[in-house]
């Protein structure tokens, strides 16, 4: 190990391993909106709605994640989309990991109760109201370390972006063994910052469960 | 006041509800009696629209439940906003309790006043505090349901159902899930409402409770109206074999329970 390489190129590492961040914030933000809206949608919207949205998560689950972030890179601009390649990787993360965020909430919704949602009815709550003050809070406790497992997936998966020139962790580690010829240094490195948000994600996933189960009866 | 009027309703071709009538005057309680399956609950149900009836007619306080005149004498049914709206005021309790599993005591009672009225927080507090101390639960408002007993659940849920301060309370065999020991606090605070003049039907098959709480009894059986009247009359002397049949069952097998403890 080289700890002068290492040293110098310290501020764009640590301004890679940001923009790792950002973007898998970004992605699992948008992944949740998206998940709950598709998980929302396939139980409301009927037979034929649900089997589409059947098909399409189904479909993203069974490709890899780099040909989906490939055919996203060059579908956007075919549709007439034209955006920076850091939001092309977002919007290929985000929609990919939505599908298992519809799935992980899908399964969380159906554990509660019907009667908790009549008892909101019964106060005179409509739909939505429903869903965000008693069915979301009940199912996010239930989801939430399958969630949070998602998300340190997703920080990993942010390096498959590299690949359609998105510059993150990956990308700028990459660049600098090239320049200096030192391979182990810096990916060695790179493990490491991905370890550290990865098992802080874990940690506070535990963390949070704790908190969020002081509701129930252990 | 509340009037129903020819009510009927079918589970495909099971009728539960066969031309149901009946009114409830303001401030007075009834209670629908009956075994399992004779159509009460959902002669309950029907009353904050959980549940659909194909035919007939309900009033609450002079207007009409889940429809509108329209022009030419047709009804339009009504939109989830105006049934969310009418729900409001008729507040309903159940047999399960059904309280919010990931909010406290307080935050259960305040959730009607805070997050359907939009009252601030302030207001809502206060609201909820004076409704736990009128069911005797102001120590527990911190708590989360999963830690209280069942008749205490219950006192919440009926404080809950308070906080939107309806016009109409139904109570849907509240006492049902209770072990014995923890009825007697909740009829108490039955009979409190009672006192204070809010209008109550109440759904149950437990005579006591019927005895405890009703100014009038309607007894169903198989979607029928059987027999209706005052409680003292009704459940010493009933005129139909029917409820004749009802109370002997119910008191025999109250005498084997006693007698197995």
């Amino acid at each position: 190990m080289e700890v002068t390489l290492l040293v110098n190129a310290a501020p764009l590492l640590l301004q890679a391993l940001g923009q790792t961040l950002v973007l898998a914030l970004i992605t699992t933000l948008l992944a949740l909106v998206l998940g709950f809206l598709i998980a929302e949608a396939s139980m409301l919207g009927g037979r034929a709605v649900a089997f589409i949205l059947r098909c399409v998560i189904e479909g993203i689950r069974g490709i890899p994640l780099l040909v989906f972030v490939f055919l996203i890179y060059y579908l956007l601009p075919r549709l007439g989309i034209f955006i920076d390649t850091f939001y092309a990787g977002c919007v290929a993360l985000a929609l990919f990991f939505a599908t298992y965020v519809a799935e992980i909430l899908r399964g969380a919704l159906r554990t509660i109760p019907k009667v908790q949602i009549e008892a909101g009815k019964a106060l005179g709550m409509r739909h939505w109201k429903i869903q965000l003050v008693v069915v979301m809070p009940q199912a996010v406790r239930i989801a939430l370390p399958a969630l949070m497992n998602l998300a340190a997936i997703v920080i990993k998966a942010t390096s498959v972006v590299s690949i359609i020139g998105v510059w993150e962790l990956t990308l700028a580690t990459n660049e600098a063994v090239m320049r200096t010829l030192a391979p182990f240094t810096f990916f060695i490195a790179a493990l490491g910052m991905y370890f550290v948000l990865c098992y802080g994600t874990v940690r506070s996933a535990a963390y949070l469960s704790k908190r969020m189960n002081r509701s129930q009866r252990s | 006041m509340i009037s129903v009027r020819n009510l009927s309703k079918s589970f495909g071709a099971n009728a539960v509800l066969k031309d149901i009538s009946f009114d409830v005057a303001k401030g007075r309680t009834a209670v629908l009696l009956g075994k399992s399956g004779s159509g009460k609950s959902t002669m309950l149900r029907c009353l904050n629209m959980l549940e659909r009836w194909d035919n007939g007619h309900i009033e609450i306080d002079g207007a009409a439940l889940g429809r509108t005149p329209s022009t030419g004498g047709e009804w339009r049914r009504w939109n989830a906003r105006e049934e969310a709206q009418a729900r409001q005021r008729i507040g309903m309790v159940f047999q399960q309790f059904n309280l919010f599993p990931h909010m406290t005591v307080l935050q259960n009672v305040m959730c009607g006043p805070k997050r359907i009225l939009g009252k601030d927080e302030a207001t809502a507090k206060k609201i909820a505090l004076a409704l736990l101390d009128q069911v005797g639960l102001s120590a527990k408002q911190n708590a989360y349901p999963a830690f209280l007993s069942g008749g205490q659940q219950q006192r919440v849920a009926i404080a809950r159902a308070l906080a939107m301060e309806p016009t109409v309370l139904l109570l849907d065999e509240i006492t049902s899930a209770l072990d014995p020991e923890l009825v007697g606090e909740v009829l108490e605070v039955v009979r409190d409402l009672k006192r204070r003049g809010l209008t109550m039907v109440c759904v149950t098959h437990e005579i006591h409770f019927a005895e405890d709480v009703a100014d009038q009894v309607i007894f169903m059986e198989e979607g029928l109206i059987v027999e209706e009247g005052a409680p003292e009359s009704m459940l010493t002397n009933p005129r139909t074999e029917r409820l004749q049949k009802f109370l002997t069952r119910f008191h025999a097998q109250n005498r084997g329970g006693k007698a197995a403890a």
